[in-house]
């Protein structure tokens, strides 16, 4: 993607990862953190402010954090960056995105029109949709469509 | 009139200090920020295990049933 990217930092097993986000606010860490769904093939990615609970001694996302760093795409394509190293990989492994709001889903349905073209070269990208029992199935990704979240699978 | 010159001086050697302190944040921004970034490994990772998100939703989504069929 040729948009900056922070460097990232990642576990051994690169399911955690870790960046400084640099902006208006100063340095902020990040963090994105890859979890295993009911599909053992499937992983939800989470991320947000990377936060030390010292009194609990655990480490908290905050993914509803509002940061106005104005670095924001500088920090959805370093996410990305994750991505594809992540299922680069793993590529039997795919990826589940979802906003923690419903105006963070629509960003990432925006972000993702936006660099369709070179995803594509990548990844299969699909939006999920819940049906009526609250399950939820995939559909062919539309820019214009109003998706529960997006899942994408290494081509 | 050795007055004003001392303050002109000053007033120059700061401006030129604040102007050192932008051009070294930008390039260090410059720096941070790039389209071939780098991942590296940090093993002191490995050591956060347990990690909570504020809004739940991970473990929201771990209770979903997922019916994919990729067509």
């Amino acid at each position: 993607m040729n948009i900056p990217k922070y460097d990232l930092l990642t576990n051994t097993d690169s399911t955690l990862f870790r960046f400084e986000s640099i902006g208006s606010n100063g340095e902020i860490s990040k963090g994105i953190a890859y979890t295993v769904t009911k599909d053992e093939t499937l992983y939800n990615l989470g991320f947000g402010d990377l936060i030390i609970d010292p009194i609990q001694n655990r480490y908290i996302i905050d993914d509803l954090a509002v940061s106005h760093n104005g670095d924001r795409n500088t920090v959805l394509a370093t996410v990305a960056k994750s991505a594809y190293t992540f299922s680069e990989i793993y590529p039997e492994r795919n990826i589940f995105i979802k906003g923690s709001t419903k105006a963070r889903t629509r960003l990432y349905r925006r972000a993702i029109s936006l660099n369709l073209e070179e995803l594509s070269e990548t990844f299969h990208i699909f939006g999920a949709m819940e049906d009526e029992n609250g399950d939820v199935f995939d559909v062919p990704f539309d820019s214009n469509g109003d998706f529960y979240g997006f899942i994408i699978k290494r081509k | 009139m050795f007055h004003l010159i001392q303050m002109v001086i000053f007033t120059d050697l700061l401006l030129n200090e604040n102007n050192m302190k932008t051009l070294t944040k930008n390039i260090e921004i410059t720096k941070r920020a790039k389209v071939n970034s780098t991942v590296k490994v940090d093993e002191k990772l490995d050591k956060i295990k347990n990690i909570k998100f504020t809004s739940n939703k991970p473990e929201e989504i771990k209770k979903v049933e997922f019916k994919l069929s990729f067509k």
